[in-house]
Parts: structure tokens; sequence; C-alpha cells
């Protein structure tokens, strides 16, 4: 019956950060370990249980984050149109409290002048032309350093000292090499951080030392985000017979706040969205003798483009399920229910991230959602939605 | 006692929304990419770090002393559980 196990206390001269002649405090830790070992498997009560701590790979949202300004050109020639966004992030820390901004600023125009009404992304369907959008999205709250507190300290760096043991004893018969960057979050090729390894290795410590570092039950976030469309739109005057064009310009304005729960992956955001959309009437074609024996026609949207204003006050609710050995997000909804000012109108969607990608990440699921809107005459009509959606990653935001 | 200039980078940002990064108890920056800071020459020191973000959000660090890396973080997650997550690593320039 083995009862050690031999993993050298010459270890950390394989780890690059911790290399030197004393011992570190990781080699006092695999001391440890191997003598816990020794007790434990004379009891034979070894926990042989294995969690994978597979992150669960998150949003692939574009994030802009920078010391300064950050100018970028982008342009390509399938959607001719060019891009030019200009981002700034940064922040400031007082006694814990933090504060963080991000600052966006993308100008889209297209190469031809076209008037084709393929909607740009992320703008909601707006029609192709010149796009302006700003943002700018801000988060508040406090973090602790267990370090400035010397009960909180010593607890702190106990917690980290059994989640070391215990990886250790996890992981006994690996590589002692593969064993230092798995088990000394100090390691330099360690992959995590001291938060996942404690999660992983020590989750009761875990829950204190979590709360020593955010000591705040929330994380305050908001901001604006404004968009603005300047767009030709060709139409088929009847009247006058001719062929004609009108410019208009649509914004969509959305302010909105919130909290996020430090201790679950929840959040709550509330949003008030302003919006002046055009779109184009369907077609017709009307033809009109020019002489006696011919006849000219002409096909185009029947009149100036039409205007749609909404004023959208919006909750919502995201939180992801977590569960399994690894505590992988598996489960993630996001109900929102909104209220349309403008044309008395109310929606409820249900989106439910069920399915993961090849990282992990939940980008895909089922939609519930029912709209009930009311008609020029007031008659109200309530339609229930069910579908599939795909790639669209889950964020907690 | 010689103190040196060192300089932290965050690269590799994939789903954390912002970070705020402390050396001992200097702040180095909130949502920053590049935080300049100095520490004394053959002395162990801690850089600390707090993301925000979603569950499973990483960011890599690296602290360079001039061209050379002398501490890294390959993949610095946030916890399957929470939306927010802590880090540390041993900083001894040369």
């Amino acid at each position: 019956m083995r009862n050690t196990i031999f993993i050298p206390a010459t270890l950390a001269l394989a780890n690059p950060a911790v290399a030197q002649e004393t011992p570190t405090p990781f080699d006092n830790e695999v001391k440890l370990a191997n003598e816990e070992l020794a007790k434990e498997r004379a009891n034979d009560k070894v926990d042989e249980q294995v969690h994978s701590g597979i992150a669960n790979g998150s949003a692939d949202r574009a994030l802009f984050a920078a010391d300064g300004p950050q100018l970028e050109v982008s342009a390509t020639e399938e959607d001719k149109k060019g891009t030019l966004s200009w981002a700034f992030s940064g922040g400031s820390i007082d006694k814990g409290a933090f504060k963080s901004d991000s600052f966006l600023l993308q100008v889209s125009t297209a190469f031809d002048g076209s008037v084709d009404q393929k909607p740009l992304f992320g703008l909601k369907g707006f029609a192709n032309g010149t796009d302006v959008s700003l943002g700018y999205t801000f988060f508040w709250g406090k973090i602790g350093d267990p370090s400035s507190d010397t009960v909180q300290s010593e607890d702190a760096a106990a917690q980290k000292k059994i989640a070391i043991r215990n990886c250790i004893k996890r992981n006994i018969g690996a590589d002692p090499k593969d064993i230092a960057k798995k088990c000394d979050p100090d390691h330099a090729d360690f992959d995590g951080s001291e938060a996942t390894f404690l999660e992983e290795y020590n989750p009761k410590g875990f829950e204190r030392v979590y709360g020593y570092h955010f000591p705040e039950k929330t994380i305050k976030f908001g901001g604006i985000k404004v968009t603005g469309n300047q767009a030709k739109y060709a139409y088929f005057d009847k009247v006058a017979f001719v062929e004609n064009s009108d410019t208009k310009f649509g914004y969509e304005a959305t302010i909105y706040g919130g909290v996020l729960l430090t201790e679950s992956p929840t959040s709550f955001t509330g949003s008030l969205t302003a919006s002046r959309k055009y779109e184009a009437n369907d077609p017709i074609t009307i033809c009109q003798p020019i002489n006696a024996t011919q006849t000219q026609c002409i096909t185009g949207p029947d009149g100036a483009a039409s205007r749609n204003k909404a004023l959208i006050g919006a909750f919502e609710v995201r939180h992801a399920f977590s569960f399994g050995k690894d505590n992988k997000a598996r489960l993630a909804v996001a109900p929102e229910i909104s209220y349309d000012i403008e044309n008395k109108a109310f929606a409820v969607d249900v989106p439910l991230y069920l399915f993961p990608d090849n990282k992990g990440a939940l980008k895909g699921g089922v939609r519930f959602g029912y709209t009930n809107t009311k008609d020029a005459l007031g008659k109200r009509d309530g339609d229930f939605q069910l579908g599939l959606f795909f790639a669209v990653p889950f964020s907690i935001f | 006692m010689a103190l040196v200039n060192l300089v932290c980078k965050v690269s590799e940002v994939n789903g954390v929304e912002t970070w705020v990064f402390r050396h001992e108890s200097a702040e180095l920056g909130v949502r920053r990419t590049e935080m300049p800071f100095q520490a004394e020459a053959g002395v162990t020191t801690r850089l600390k770090w707090w993301m925000i973000g979603n569950p499973g959000g990483s960011i890599k660090v690296e602290v360079f002393q001039g061209d050379r890396l002398i501490a890294k973080r390959l993949r610095s997650a946030i916890p399957n559980t929470k939306p927010a997550g802590f880090d540390s690593i041993p900083i001894k320039p040369e």
C-alpha cells in the first residue's frame, strides 16, 4: 500500500516564478500535502474526485479598452461601406471604490451612396447610408484587499494553502512539473486565477475569500447609446407620376442602468429607448399612355418612406445557472418585459440559452415571446412567438 | 534600494468588462491595457488585480522590465459561478 507521494522538495526549481535557494511556501505545502496524504492513505480516505475547472468561455463581444484614444478605420468592398471607430476607456479608484468608463464613437458610410435597404450590424434595422453611433458605459463598485486587514490576510493565506494541498493530493501520481504548474498559483505557467484555483480546490474557503475581495453585494453599471442614420429613400409619386427621393434622419437613443450581484451571476437592468425609423413602402407599378401606341410604366415604393416612432421602457433580468462537477454555466435566461409608451404596446421576451459552442460558451437556445399591440382603430392584438436562435452569446450585462 | 521601471500589460480580453490593478498598495489603474509602475530591484512583491465580467471571462497579464518579460499570467479567469474574480502574481525585477 502506497502511503506517501514523492513530490521533490526541489520542485520549485522548475518554477521560474519562484525559483530560489530557500524553500518556498509552495515547497512547504508539498511537504504538508505529503504528510496529510500519508495519514489519509492510512485511513483509506483519499478524495479521488476530479474537477475539470474549465472556464466557460464567455462573450465574444467587442471590447474597447485602451490607455488613450484608439482610432480604427475599416472598409469592406463586399458591403461597400467604410467605418471609423474611436474608443477610449479608463477609470479611477479611491480607497477601494472604483469607477470605470468606456466611450465609443463610430461612423459608417456607404461608398456608393446607395439607398439599399439592407440593415447594418447592430443598428436594429437602420437602412444603409451614413450612421453615427455614440456609446458610453460605466461601472461603479468596491473592491477589497485582504492584505490590508490582518485577520483577512491570514485567513486568505490559510485558505490558499488548503487549496494547494488539496490540489497536490488530487493530482497524485502526475509529473511533479505538471503538479507545480497546476497547484502553485505563483507558477509562471499556471492556467487560471487565484479565484478559479480556490473555487476548484477549496470551495468553502473561496466563498469567504471572495467576500474579502468584493465586500459589497452589488456593482452598479449604466450607460447611454445613441445611433443616428442619414439615408436616402427613393419612391414613386403617383400624383405627379415621377420618381422622387427624400433624405431622412432616423435615430435610436437608449439610456440604461442596473446592478450586478457580486455573489451570483445575476444582473437587473432597466432601460428607456426612443427611436424614429423610416421604412420604404411596398413597391407598386403604375403605367400611363405616353402616346397612341406606347405606355410608360414606373415601379417604386408607394409614396415617401413611412416614419415609425417608439418610446420603449424595459426591464430585464439576466442569470446564468452553473451546475455539474465543473460548475460550468449550462443554462442561462434573460427575460425582458417592455412597454412602448408611444404605440401603447407591450412585449415579453424570454430567451433561454441552452446550446454551448465548442468552447463551452452558451450561444444558442429557444426564445419565447409575446407581443400585444394596438391598431389604428384601438383594437388590441396579441401574438405569441416561439423560435430558435444561434450565434448570440450570453452576457451577464 | 533601487527602484526599477516596469510595465504591466493586459491583453486577450475575453468577457471581462473592467479590471482594477494594484501593486502592493499603489493603484495602477482601472480598465487600462498598459500600466507603468515601479518596484524595488531584487525584492519580491505582488501585483494584484480584480476583474468584473462574465463568468469564465479572462484576460492575459504580462509584466515587462524594459523588453524582458519578468512575470505573466496566461489566462486569468473569472470563476464559473461568479461575475467577478481576483488574482495576483509575484514580481521580482532585477
